[in-house]
């Protein structure tokens, strides 16, 4: 997915959104998430996504369950009690629609090398401000988890936490006095500093020229996400059957 | 801060390539290069203590924030030679932020000065420098590739490097320094309340680490520490020093080799902070609580207290008892980490760059206090790059070339000034 340029790489994000909201077969979400599956290990993201999967995903999709299928005992629409199966399929529905989604976001925004993400978002169009908020949105991730790791290395250093995972993650409140004040720090600073580089002229003159785009792959991207939009407009409309 | 002052400092820069001043902690000296670069679109560009800020936030890897500087492709930059000279080339996949002190503070100058800038104020930027990138980060300030109208500098180690460069005394920019409030000096006479402990000897059997597979930053590292002594550990910038350090201090899990506490084989990690605290070289990564107070640990009436208010005593921090130490100016921000690290009283004591934003006065101080905890049978590893701290330390030695360290002391050194 590295070398897809950027408007197929945003419309394979398009059409993969609009046909997970037009399906409602499991079928049909199971064959896109393991195709989705397939192309982010190809990406190194797969880790990501199951991590995902793991601490998000599941426990959202359990208490979907319980809230339709135990709670309420029917999908919406419906007088409660009536249909706890209902329930139960209207609550994984919307949690497979969430999976893809996930996946397709990861796939289409993660897989984008570092040093075309400039190039990449100048492709959709964002431009200024805009551009730089991008930016920085896709900055920020790493740059909090390495600061959030050196509070905890800090932490650990003056012998305030045992070494296991487990006492980090109940860290997590402590972490948030020094990212906090560390956040608002840096905006100040970092104000100045753009101000005074005239970072926001900058930023459009990152380099664009010899990008190792592949329309090739565009092309198959988009087709491989209008496969997929076809085989669910036609499943939903055109009376073709599957496995529910 | 008055107008008069950034005035008298651009007088006093004309016709200068480089103009240090001189002057102590809170003299007023970081509010003269803030403002002078603030009120200006003059083409002056500021460099803090807090290098990291330099950085735009914008990039994942030093490639794209020199590219977002350069203002295009690197291969088409005429300054290909300048990252060259600060060894900067092999960094070009790295994130910014994970970059060692000293290899952040080559970038961020690289970058200002590919911006061409009229001035550079660096205001204690270049201090996480080693001695041998400070001379060639001056050398490109002054050159032909350095900002158009001088570069205006404040250091604490201005003493140490400071061959026949300009210099003007902050008093003489700043008649009225009575606006700054005065923090009180450190006291050591203080950790003599101190009690004794008995600190283990601590041995490393090639020890091997690496924070990705095939990038071994220590290579084989086999040495033994003695308590009760103050080992120095040199090295060039992103030589393994931190990393070292946060072995011992068992943060960070050695990919292969032993470790030995007391001739036991030992999992430092298992436990970390408990052998060795360390106290990192950015104080804001190390303050969490909402006092000063806190911060230390202290609790009136417990145990440890008289012991963690002579500290904070020492330290010059009574004043900001119930001050918000994330609040503090850096050097005291500085101050209340490091006296937060040695309140817990582990047995060996590793503090990264304890003179970080300190003048001669907090120097000379901070000496007295780290000889004060090797006399109290602490063991004691200063990573540093200020000359005058060092040869204010016994001297035991420790340094890191090409992933191993060698020790050394000079016994003449050592034994005379053990004794405080």
């Amino acid at each position: 997915m590295s070398r897809v340029p950027p408007v197929a790489r945003l419309a394979t994000l398009l059409i993969l959104i609009i046909a997970t909201f037009i399906n409602t077969r499991f079928t049909l979400f199971a064959v896109i998430i393991a195709v989705l599956a397939i192309l982010l290990a190809a990406d190194h993201l797969l880790p990501k996504f199951l991590t995902f999967l793991a601490f998000v995903q599941l426990p959202m999709t359990l208490m979907l369950v319980a809230v339709w299928g135990w709670v309420a005992k029917a999908p919406p629409g419906m007088p409660m009690g009536s249909d706890p199966h209902g329930g139960v399929l209207f609550a994984l529905l919307i949690s497979f629609r969430l999976t893809v989604l996930a996946g397709a976001f990861q796939l289409i925004m993660l897989s984008i090398p570092s040093r075309l993400l400039p190039a990449t978002l100048r492709g959709w169009g964002l431009r200024g401000e805009g551009l730089v908020l991008a930016l920085g949105v896709f900055a920020v991730e790493p740059e909090l988890k390495l600061r959030a790791e050196q509070i905890l290395v800090a932490r650990r250093a003056r012998g305030l936490l045992g070494g296991s995972r487990w006492a980090g993650l109940k860290q997590l409140p402590r972490l948030l006095r020094p990212l906090f004040v560390w956040s608002i720090r840096s905006a100040v600073h970092r104000a100045e500093v753009w101000e005074q580089r005239a970072m926001l002229l900058r930023v459009g003159l990152l380099p664009n020229e010899s990008l190792p785009f592949s329309v090739g792959a565009g092309y198959v991207s988009v087709a491989l996400s209008a496969m997929w939009l076809a085989s669910v407009v036609a499943f939903r409309w055109f009376g073709l059957r599957g496995i529910r | 801060m008055s107008q008069r002052s950034t005035d008298l400092l651009l007088a006093a820069l004309e016709s200068k390539r480089v103009l240090a001043i001189d002057g102590p902690n809170f003299s007023g000296r970081s509010d003269l290069l803030r403002r002078f670069c603030r009120l200006t679109s003059d083409g002056r560009m500021y460099l803090g203590p807090e290098i990291y800020f330099a950085l735009s936030g914008l990039t994942t890897s030093v490639r794209q924030e020199l590219e977002l500087h350069a203002g295009g492709d690197l291969q088409f930059c005429d300054c290909r030679e300048l990252f060259e000279t600060l060894n900067l080339t092999k960094l070009f996949d790295q994130h910014p932020a994970t970059l060692s002190g000293g290899e952040q503070t080559c970038l961020c100058v690289l970058c200002t000065m590919i911006l061409k800038p009229k001035i550079i104020a660096a205001d204690c930027a270049l201090e996480q420098l080693d001695s041998h990138k400070l001379k060639t980060v001056l050398s490109l300030l002054e050159g032909k590739s350095g900002p158009t109208n001088g570069t205006v500098i404040t250091d604490n180690r201005l003493d140490e490097w400071n061959d026949g460069i300009q210099t003007v005394a902050i008093a003489d920019l700043c008649p009225d320094p009575s606006r700054y409030p005065p923090v009180p000096p450190l006291d050591p006479s203080q950790m003599e309340h101190l009690g004794p402990v008995s600190a283990p000897m601590i041995e490393f059997r090639n020890v091997i680490a690496a924070y990705r597979k095939g990038s071994a930053v220590l290579s084989g590292v086999s040495m033994t520490l003695q308590p009760g002594r103050v080992y120095t550990l040199r090295g060039q910038n992103g030589a393994g020093k931190s990393t070292l350090a946060k072995i011992l201090c068992g943060v960070l899990r050695p990919a292969e080799g032993q470790i030995l506490v007391d001739n036991v084989p030992s999992d430092l990690w298992q436990n970390p902070g408990r052998v060795a605290g360390y106290h990192l070289q950015n104080p804001d990564v190390g303050l969490f609580e909402a006092t000063v107070s806190a911060e230390l640990g202290y609790k009136p009436g417990s145990a440890s207290a008289p012991a963690v208010a002579a500290i904070r005593n020492a330290f010059g921090l009574e004043k900001f008892a119930g001050s918000n130490p994330l609040a503090l100016p850096f050097p005291v921000r500085k101050r209340v980490s490091l006296a937060a690290t040695i309140a817990r009283l582990p047995p060996w004591i590793i503090l990264d760059e304890p003179t970080l934003g300190a003048d001669a006065a907090t120097i000379d101080a901070l000496a007295r206090i780290v000889r004060v905890l090797a006399a109290k049978q602490h063991g004691v590893i200063v990573i540093s790059h200020s000359v005058k701290l060092l040869e204010m330390l016994p001297g035991h030695e420790l340094k890191i070339e090409e992933g191993r360290v060698s020790q050394s002391c000079d016994f003449e050194k050592a034994l005379p000034r053990h004794e405080v």
